[in-house]
């Protein structure tokens, strides 16, 4: 399998948060959601993979190369969305477009264009009198415009409504038609990547908790109710946290089937990314 | 055709201050043409424009910080030498465009307004000469600078950028009061002014350098 970002034991410390080998990769050709409750270090790890850190250990390769040492090459490659980061917004579309083509030795003016016409971004407006969601737009016309193989996306569809949202989402979708083309993209909106991720790393309190495709995860995870008192009834099942209920008590479980088999009695759902993360972040120290 | 980044940081900056500078450029115009009018002379016009340019570029960094520019700037294809040789390109190339049109400029205006259109050279040699040295003062001030608003970012370097701009001006009065009869009574045509404007020109080349290559290495070592 070829991968556009090889993430191996990174480690990046700071006065009172460390990232502490964080290892994963984005196979090429699909969408890896990245999610982690806030603070988790979801942006340490996209700053680390961008080359806007420097890290106290492990390895990072992108395309295969170096982040820092070969940043000019692999700008040409990656597009970037990030919340909050972007072109002063005095600029209006067709002075950022001009500055583009200076700054991107691909830049396609007429991809541009169409993205600025698709997304009804005026060209003479400033940005700063664009709403949010037009200034998203235009961070992905931007992203989108040199021909990226690989989009990193940091929080980008975070505040949108969800027409925007959907717009975006179709947006990805088209993009990873192309095999040699991936996303790497970290949301707070687990109902997204539920809709186009191929797999999904869950990063918590700096540390990868798992990384795995995202059908396997929603196979394998349940969300099981019982009677309060009655946990330690469920031998089999692989408990990773519980929260208790005024009237019963919820648990999550990694081994789904298994436990669907041995307790039909049972009452088992299956697990949002949402339901996984919440149980990981609140339960993990009440796991049984 | 294929430009080097820098071409397109150049033109990022200049939009992004574009209508600033405009602004700021005719207003000095206006009031310091006023002022000459009323002084006979426009020898105040250089300097001010040079000081109103200096200060409008600073809003580069502010604008650049409050967007977080460099951050996403360097998921391009662009690297921290580029951002800051664009940096200074923009800075000094800016300064001194406007600082020798100014002179030419107010040069001219004097000749026609206040010699009767007599002593043109010799004006333009005074005009421009003047205009240089402010530039020289400008551009070590700006080699100071620069720097301080890459490590500090522009708020916390505001104080010891302000005073760089204070020193020198503040340094004339005891420089004058103390050098000035030695100074009033030197005999100004023995100066070989091309070798001395020639070491003045090298050695601030090379404090300029010195400045942009202790940037280049903030911008390497800093964290965005």
């Amino acid at each position: 399998m070829e991968y556009s970002v090889e993430v191996q034991n990174l480690s990046k410390h700071f006065k009172d948060f460390s990232l502490q080998n964080v290892s994963f990769n984005v196979p090429t050709g699909t969408i890896v959601g990245f999610i982690g409750e806030n603070g988790a270090g979801k942006t340490t790890t996209i700053k680390s993979i961008l080359g806007l850190l420097h890290t106290d250990g492990g390895n990072i390769r992108v395309f295969g190369k170096d982040p820092v040492k070969d940043r000019r090459l692999i700008g040409e490659d990656i597009g970037i969305v990030m919340e909050g980061s972007f072109f002063s917004p005095v600029l209006n579309m067709r002075e950022i477009g001009s500055v583009m083509a200076k700054l991107h030795p691909r830049w396609d003016a007429a991809l541009y264009e169409d993205f600025c016409k698709r997304f009804s971004l005026p060209a003479q407006k400033p940005v700063k009198d664009f709403s949010r969601g037009m200034r998203v737009k235009a961070a992905f016309a931007t992203a989108l415009a040199h021909h990226p193989r690989l989009l990193i996306l940091d929080e980008a569809t975070s505040g949108l409504d969800p027409v925007v949202r959907s717009e975006i989402l179709d947006l990805f979708l088209e993009f990873i038609e192309d095999e040699n083309h991936s996303i790497l993209l970290s949301s707070h909106i687990t109902s997204d990547l539920e809709k186009v991720a191929d797999y999904i790393v869950f990063i918590h309190n700096g540390q990868i908790v798992f990384q795995m495709e995202k059908d396997t995860l929603l196979e394998r995870f349940a969300v099981c109710k019982c009677g309060k008192g009655e946990l330690s009834r469920f031998e089999q099942a692989h408990i990773l946290g519980h929260r208790e209920s005024r009237f019963d008590l919820e648990f999550l479980v990694d081994n789904a089937p298994l436990v669907r088999k041995a307790y039909p009695e049972l009452l088992t759902e299956p697990a949002s990314i949402d339901d996984i993360m919440t149980f990981f972040v609140k339960g993990s120290d009440e796991t049984v | 055709m294929k430009t080097h980044p820098i071409f397109g940081l150049i033109l990022k900056d200049f939009y992004s201050i574009r209508g600033y500078l405009i602004r700021q450029i005719g207003l000095l115009l206006v009031i310091y043409l006023i002022i000459g009018v009323a002084m006979k002379t426009m020898s105040m016009l250089p300097a001010m424009l040079m000081l109103g340019v200096t200060m409008s570029l600073i809003s580069i960094f502010s604008l650049d910080e409050s967007s977080r520019w460099n951050a996403y700037a360097l998921t391009l294809p662009i690297t921290p030498r580029d951002l800051v040789i664009s940096k200074y390109l923009i800075y000094y190339g800016g300064m001194y465009a406007v600082g020798l049109l100014a002179s030419l400029f107010s040069a001219a205006v004097d000749t026609v307004l206040f010699h009767n259109g007599e002593d043109a050279v010799e004006n333009l040699i005074l005009g421009v000469g003047g205009g240089l040295a402010i530039l020289i003062i400008y551009s070590l001030v700006i080699s100071v600078d620069i720097p301080l608003y890459l490590k500090l970012g522009i708020e916390k370097s505001r104080i010891p950028t302000t005073l760089t701009f204070l020193v020198p001006f503040v340094a004339i009065f005891p420089t004058v009061s103390y050098w000035g009869p030695w100074l009033a009574n030197m005999d100004w045509s023995s100066v070989n002014w091309p070798v001395v404007i020639l070491i003045a020109l090298a050695s601030l080349a090379v404090i300029v350098l010195v400045s942009c290559r202790v940037s280049i290495r903030i911008m390497e070592q800093k964290e965005y």
